[in-house]
């Protein structure tokens, strides 16, 4: 195939005479470009940026980000509220109103750990209101 | 930046096409050129992959890096081997 990329462009592809004379040099400057993309792909895979104005707004957000994952079934009823404040801990790219909701897995919580409320179910909607501080629940096994 | 980021997608789906649009369009006339007109399973395995590449989402970084790395001899066509 070498043979190939021997042949200028200019050549073979009239209008296409620019910068890269050589298909081997289009083909070196796409695997740049590629790469970086794929890169950036698999970077930001397992992060979602989410602006909110106030932390209802936020909570509301993270319960569709962490849909499929949270439940009373799964990470247990406070869940969403955990992964909440576990990206609040460790996203590096939060401010006032916008932050990085982080996967389970990137978090370390995946596969779930089965959980458990407290008796009086509310131990969810406390962590919840306080992310990241005295969230509380109780994480079993 | 997604701006950044959408230009550069774009530059390499134009070097793909590039690349592909060479190898669909003379690459069949080089390599008879090249192999006086032998038909052989090599000749077969190029032109599959040449017609796989065309009919790719050649703006698909994934594509567009089996593209580029296809360049190194006998990876894409066989020709070589």
């Amino acid at each position: 195939m070498e043979w190939a990329y021997a042949v200028t462009v200019p050549e073979q592809l009239p209008g296409f005479e620019g910068a890269h004379p050589y298909l081997e040099d289009i083909a070196r400057k796409l695997e740049q470009l590629a790469s970086r993309a794929n890169e950036e792909e698999r970077r930001s895979e397992g992060r979602k940026v989410v602006r909110y104005s106030g932390y209802e707004e936020l909570l509301a957000k993270a319960k569709e980000v962490y849909a499929l994952v949270t439940g009373p079934d799964v990470q247990g009823a406070g869940g969403t509220s955990f992964l909440l404040s576990c990206s609040l801990e460790r996203s590096d790219r939060h401010g006032d109103d916008e932050m990085v909701l982080l996967s389970p897995e990137i978090l370390g919580v995946s596969p779930a750990p089965r959980a458990r409320e407290r008796p009086s179910g509310t131990v969810g909607e406390r962590g919840a209101r306080n992310p990241g501080r005295d969230g509380e629940f109780i994480i079993v096994g | 930046m997604e701006h950044q980021e959408g230009g550069h997608n774009e530059e390499a789906a134009l070097y793909a096409r590039i690349i592909v649009g060479w190898h669909a369009g003379m690459g069949m006339d080089q390599w008879q050129r090249r192999f006086k007109r032998r038909q052989d399973e090599r000749l077969v395995r190029y032109q599959h992959a040449v017609a796989r590449f065309h009919d790719s989402d050649l703006s698909d970084p994934a594509i567009q890096l089996a593209i580029a790395r296809s360049r190194l001899p006998g990876r894409w066509s066989g020709l070589t081997r």
